[in-house]
């Protein structure tokens, strides 16, 4: 259940405290206040999880999130102070798992925390069929033929969460709480962006999704309609 | 027989006055909209009248010198004939011979065009009367001419206008002179068709020549008005599409009249209005941003306040009793700092017109039953109970989740803090076009006039009285605006001691125009024990 | 904006100042477009009224005579002149006119409700129902018959079917026009005009009236002269329409089988003596029709010019005889003497000018002299005892007539070309002494001065084929009844006289216009001299002969200048001819 986590965050407070907290339920924090740094230090520390405040000085938190998405999977959960749809969707857009708005709570902070380190302790060997493609969910692979493609863990577990239960519908709250591991309602544009982002992988023609089906009015499924 | 007549004319006339309102209403719709075609149609209708007039006037004018000429034409002829009559009358016997070569004589003067006949009569002889020159008939001569002539003295001339009859059946207007001469009467009869062509003539023309000054006036004031309006609708047509945001629209300004005027001002307008539209839209632009800065400026410290708040929290129990208290007072005052910082954020997202509508098809019933929830156990610690009355089906509409929820909330909240401990009434209702959803409570109400100041910022019905659920104040403002961005209306009801409604009404399609709200804002408990006539100015408040 | 003001105001100031009648402009040519024909002279009718109430005989009998002078009513019917009858139908006076010179009523008698008037009056003629006027001067003794109708007032019950009109109701009741006729002589077409009273009802009735009297053919008298028309029998007029000058005569279907020409010519002639009346279309049931030689359906009076009954061509000279005898023609203001040697007196000029019959000294011998050889043959020798020839008188055909008339009688001779003498056989005049006889141009008709008793008459007879093969003079009518005194006479054309006389009212010899149809006579200013002879020929002025007593004894031949309407003498010189 320990694991590591990096906080990319300039609010050298913020990020004390956010150490506090870490250390305090067990966590490995490690820290950089530079967003030019922050990629080497990911790759220095190698962390379970990447705590990123939006707002750096140096690199964005934006480019910082593309950057360390193109390298890894690894869950990145967003520190921001915009609300705004419009930076939370590019947040997302670029990469993050999930974010959390400024002022937080330290619980909720840490809830997500966990949420995001979960999966990794779940190693059930199953293997999955949908339409053409394969899933090995122990093996964290999906292919389609021979052609392994890849997935970020949260896209991963969206994907076999809807592909455990073929032609049933699943809400967005419902999607939030498996997925996400929330409780309570909480945005549910992190499952419109993430189906995005899962569909621009998995489906051969994004714009008619086959695989991942969008259910007007209540939400999504896999299989063909 | 008589009633299909009847029924069938009144048909008719019913046809016709259909008809005739049916144009008469393209007219005026013409008419109304076209300042050309009242231009045109005014110039027509006024020249017509002074055409009319003045063709009137020249015509009688015309015909009254005309005859006047003609007038004095024969009474000369008259005045020559009787000399002659006299003369040969007063040399030789007066027996018929001598009257009928007088007569002879005179008709010879007519000239071979026949400018008059003459008829002289005597009566004195019996079997004959006088004598005529030509086919003329003796009656042609009016009994009043003749009656005037035989009373009046010797040579003294008369004249009056009468019809000619001639033997072959033919007659004409003719004027008629007389004079008597010894004791014979001298009539001359100028028939009047030379006159009469010549005013038929001059009739004609003035017709032609009305009719094509009216035609040349109104293709005057056609083009005049073309003219004018042209540029004048070319200027509308910048004017709308300015209007519509197409800042850079521009007129063409040619020559230097009062229309070119027209277009520079016109120009000049829209120059300082793109150039303020542009300021204002940097400035809100550099507002949004500093917003944005304040908000993450001031929330990165908050939120470090808020998790060492949250630390020593959790910790309280191992301070002694004051530091305790002070844990907990900082932890649920940094809530509310938090709320009002949000609201703030908020409103001022309002204010800078960043508020935008995410809007989806969502079942009504879903938000309101979250909200309820939400609520709830506040519900239960205030000793209110939530009642909820909503449809039996889906009650689907495209709103932002978001705001929606928070608008419930709020009122959810607002109708808790006020509601007395008693009970609250949410309800949903919805027609064709709009979802209403209405939360009621018993409380103390509100009073006169504070319908509407319910939704100014920090308004408090009761200042003295203390919050006791950490609202900040700004809940049911930032609703309103929610509503409102919905295309929506938030509205309140409330009286003294019967406590307060609040009504949220929501179009079904997002950006439709709202014209009525499936639910009352008053209370149907409330309505029956009413005088029917205050409903009138209750909705005119509402 | 003010000098815009002021600049309409200018301009309204000058298009006002425009109006009015031009003071000067260029000149113009040419007639006033549309114009309306001129219509004929104009005339007089008498206003007739009914009868008064409680009027005696007497008065009823004078007012009715004064009405029925009016041919009012639709058809000239006296309308108005029939209310004073009984009886309205028993009245037709269309039989014929009864011209009167003076009347009275010699006698009123009344006999409880019926009365009788007796009026005499001094007849000087009468009208035919054909129009051919008849000199014929009496006493007429009439009686009308009157009687009380309801209303006890007097009525005409009976009355004569003639008309009776004074001279003067026929002079304004009256039109005198010729119908025109061709000649019974087929190698030349000549027109003979057939004069005729036709009543003026109304200017449309007298036109139509004209043209049927045209169609019904010559009036009784002339019809004796052989006359021919071009009108097939039976047409009738279907339509007469004057308008613009233009009239159009449509005839019944009877006409197709007419020569188109013939009936155009006398159409035409007939017509344009009506003012109105300058071209003709000639119809036939309704389809115009064209006439060869007339050029198009509307035919212009000039196309026809050359029937002109007065004939065409130069207005020959006038002759004379000078103081010597000799035979001068009037060419200059000195008469010119052609034939030297030739005597004459009573000299006639053949048409062609080529010869001159004379009557000799004595009078006795008729010689006739060809002027381009100046061989004088003597023709004839008077038979009667102590005849003595009149002024000799030649006919188109070269033919020459002369009576010769001793104090109980006369004789007529007709010298053609070919043959020495022809005793006209029909000569009706034989008891009569004759003082003149002129042929005229047209070879039908003959006027002559008769001596009957004291009075010396001018008369028309009509030259006709004789049942014996030869010519006849016959059918002398007198024309006037107040010429007593006749002296000379000559045609002055196809229808007018000049004849010197005197009348019962002026016992003095004068120069008088006479036509042959009974008109009217109108006396012509003389020279002044006492009038001997007359000469007159178409188109010609006038030629008198006269003593002048005065400042010395001296016989001239004077001529009627149109010019100055004065006449001007050639002194010396006697007996004028033109030819004829």
């Amino acid at each position: 259940m320990k694991g590591r986590v990096l906080v990319v965050d300039d609010d050298l407070a913020l990020a004390e405290m956010l150490g506090i907290v870490l250390r305090g339920e067990g966590f490995e924090p490690s820290f950089v206040h530079d967003g030019d740094k922050a990629l080497e230090a990911f790759r220095e520390t190698r962390p379970d999880l990447v705590l990123l405040d939006l707002m750096l000085p140096g690199i964005d938190g934006i480019d910082v999130c593309r950057q360390i998405r193109a390298e890894a999977g690894v869950p990145i959960v967003m520190l921001t102070a915009k609300s705004d749809t419009v930076d939370v969707v590019l947040g997302l857009e670029s990469g993050a798992d999930d974010y959390i708005v400024k002022p937080f709570k330290p619980k909720e902070l840490v809830a997500r925390v966990r949420a995001r380190l979960r999966r990794t302790d779940d190693p059930t060997p199953e293997l999955l069929q949908i339409g053409d493609i394969a899933i090995d969910v122990a093996g964290h692979s999906v292919k389609r033929g021979d052609r392994h493609i890849p997935l970020t863990p949260l896209e991963f577990d969206l994907l076999v969460a809807l592909a455990r239960k073929p032609r049933q519908v699943f809400t967005r709250e419902v999607l939030l709480e498996q997925v996400w591991g929330y409780r309570h309602a909480a945005d549910t544009r992190l499952v419109n962006v993430h189906v995005q982002r899962l569909r621009a992988k998995i489906e051969k023609d994004p714009e008619h999704p086959e695989i991942v089906v969008t259910v007007r009015g209540v939400g999504y499924k896999a299989g063909p309609a | 027989m008589r009633i299909p007549l009847k029924t069938s004319a009144r048909r008719g006339l019913r046809v016709i006055r259909r008809l005739a309102r049916a144009a008469l209403g393209a007219t005026h719709a013409r008419w109304r909209r076209s300042i050309r075609v009242r231009v045109v149609t005014t110039t027509l209708v006024v020249s017509a009248i002074v055409v009319a007039v003045l063709g009137v006037f020249l015509m009688q004018q015309i015909t009254n010198a005309l005859l006047e000429a003609k007038e004095r034409a024969a009474l000369l002829q008259l005045d020559d004939g009787v000399g002659i009559a006299q003369g040969q009358l007063a040399t030789g016997p007066s027996d018929p011979e001598t009257l009928n070569n007088v007569v002879t004589t005179l008709a010879r003067r007519s000239g071979t065009a026949g400018l008059y006949e003459v008829i002289l009569i005597d009566d004195r002889d019996p079997g004959i009367n006088g004598f005529s020159s030509n086919s003329i008939k003796p009656g042609s001569v009016p009994t009043r001419l003749r009656l005037q002539v035989e009373r009046a003295p010797a040579s003294t001339p008369y004249r009056t206008y009468g019809r000619l009859s001639y033997d072959d059946g033919t007659s004409a207007a003719g004027l008629i002179v007389g004079a008597k001469v010894n004791a014979y009467q001298i009539y001359y009869l100028f028939p009047l068709t030379q006159e009469r062509q010549s005013l038929v003539v001059v009739q004609r023309t003035l017709f032609g020549v009305g009719a094509a000054l009216m035609l040349l006036l109104a293709a005057i004031a056609s083009l005049v008005t073309r003219q004018v309006v042209i540029p004048v609708s070319l200027a509308a047509q910048s004017a709308e599409r300015l209007a519509a945001g197409r800042l850079e629209e521009r007129m063409k300004v040619r020559g230097e009249d009062d229309l070119a005027r027209l277009a520079t001002s016109f120009n000049d307008m829209a120059a300082n209005l793109q150039e303020k539209i542009v300021q204002l839209e940097e400035l809100s632009k550099v507002q949004r941003q500093f917003v944005s800065d304040v908000s993450h400026e001031l929330r990165t410290p908050l939120t470090t306040i808020r998790i060492a708040a949250d630390v020593l929290y959790e910790a309280r129990e191992e301070f002694d009793p004051l530091t305790s208290r002070s844990a907990e007072l900082l932890q649920s005052q940094l809530e509310r700092f938090e709320g009002l910082l949000t609201d703030l954020l908020e409103i001022s997202r309002y204010e800078a017109g960043a508020a935008t509508l995410d809007a989806e098809s969502i079942d009504v019933r879903e938000l309101v039953l979250r909200a309820v929830g939400d609520t709830e156990g506040l519900a239960e610690r205030k000793g209110s109970k939530i009642i909820q009355q909503l449809p039996g089906e889906a009650t689907m509409a495209e709103v932002d989740r978001r705001r929606v929820e928070r608008i419930l909330r709020n009122l959810l909240v607002n109708a808790v803090e006020h509601g007395e401990g008693k009970d609250i009434v949410v309800s949903v209702a919805a027609d064709r076009d709009a979802v209403a959803i209405a939360v009621r409570d018993h409380g103390c109400g509100l009073r006169p006039g504070e319908a509407h100041l319910v939704f100014d910022r920090f308004w408090r019905a009761d200042p003295a009285r203390a919050r006791t659920t950490g609202g900040t104040g700004l809940g049911l403002s930032i609703s309103k605006e929610d509503a409102r961005l919905h295309g929506g209306w938030l509205q309140a009801w409330g009286e003294p001691d019967q406590g307060s409604q609040f009504r949220l009404s929501l179009p079904r399609v997002a950006g439709a125009e709202l014209r009525g709200s499936p639910l009352p804002l008053v209370p149907p408990e409330i309505e029956l024990r009413r005088a029917p006539y205050a409903e009138l100015k209750l909705e005119a408040d509402a | 904006m003010r000098r815009g003001l002021a600049l309409v105001t200018l301009v309204l100031f000058a298009v006002t100042g425009c109006a009015g009648v031009p003071s000067g402009s260029q000149v113009v040519g040419g007639r006033v477009t549309g114009h309306r024909q001129p219509i004929d002279d104009p005339y007089v009718r008498v206003i007739p009224v009914g009868p008064g109430r409680d009027w005696d005989p007497g008065k009823i009998i004078t007012a009715f005579q004064a009405a029925s002078g009016s041919f009012d009513g639709p058809n000239g019917d006296h309308k108005v002149a029939r209310e004073y009858l009984a009886c309205g139908g028993c009245w037709q006076p269309g039989i014929s006119t009864v011209v009167y010179d003076r009347i009275e009523q010699t006698s009123v008698q009344i006999g409880g409700a019926r009365a009788s008037v007796t009026v005499e009056v001094d007849q000087l003629g009468k009208i035919g129902s054909d129009g051919q006027y008849i000199a014929d001067s009496h006493r007429l003794k009439v009686t009308y018959q009157l009687r009380q109708d309801a209303q006890k007032q007097w009525r005409i019950s009976w009355l004569p079917q003639e008309l009776l009109l004074s001279r003067n109701d026929v002079n304004r009741a009256f039109r005198t026009l010729d119908l025109y006729f061709f000649s019974p002589d087929r190698q030349v077409k000549v027109l003979v005009p057939n004069p005729v009273f036709i009543p003026m009802v109304n200017r449309t009735w007298l036109s139509q009236q004209l043209v049927k009297q045209l169609l019904g053919g010559p009036t009784t008298w002339l019809r004796g002269a052989a006359v021919r028309t071009g009108f097939p029998g039976g047409t009738q007029l279907r339509r007469l329409d004057i308008s613009g000058g233009v009239a159009t005569v449509d005839l019944s279907r009877q006409a197709r089988s007419g020569d188109l020409r013939n009936m155009s010519i006398q159409l035409m002639w007939t017509l344009r003596q009506l003012r109105e009346v300058d071209q003709l279309k000639l119809e036939i049931e309704g389809k115009p029709v064209e006439v060869p030689g007339a050029g198009g359906t509307v035919q212009s009076a000039s196309v026809w010019a050359g029937y002109d009954p007065d004939g065409q061509g130069d207005v020959p000279r006038g002759w004379v005889r000078t103081a010597d005898g000799r035979l001068a023609r009037l060419d200059s203001s000195v008469p010119q003497v052609l034939l030297p040697k030739l005597r004459v007196s009573h000299p006639a000029i053949s048409y062609d000018a080529r010869q001159v019959a004379a009557v000799s000294k004595s009078g006795d011998t008729v010689t006739v002299t060809d002027m381009t050889t100046g061989g004088t043959r003597v023709v004839l020798h008077a038979k009667l005892a102590g005849g003595r020839f009149c002024k000799p008188s030649w006919d188109l055909h070269g033919n020459v007539w002369a009576v010769e008339s001793n104090s109980r009688g006369s004789r007529l001779w007709e010298i053609t070309p070919g043959t020495t003498k022809i005793a006209v056989d029909g000569w009706t005049l034989a008891p009569y002494p004759v003082r003149a006889l002129r042929i005229s141009r047209d070879g039908t008709r003959a006027a002559a001065i008769v001596q009957m008793g004291q009075v010396s008459q001018v008369q028309l007879g009509r030259v006709d084929p004789a049942p014996t093969g030869g010519l006849q003079a016959e059918g002398f009518i007198a024309i006037n009844s107040d010429l007593s005194a006749a002296v000379d006479l000559t045609w002055r054309d196809a229808d007018h006289l000049a004849v010197i006389g005197a009348t019962d009212g002026n016992p003095s010899p004068l120069l008088y216009d006479v036509p042959v149809g009974g008109g009217a006579i109108q006396p012509i200013m003389g020279p002044g001299g006492d009038m001997k002879a007359v000469a007159a020929y178409p188109g010609a002025p006038l030629l008198v002969a006269q003593h002048v007593a005065s400042p010395q004894p001296l016989d001239n031949v004077c001529w009627l200048s149109d010019k100055y309407g004065e006449w001007k003498c050639y002194d010396r010189t006697s007996a004028p001819a033109y030819p004829g």
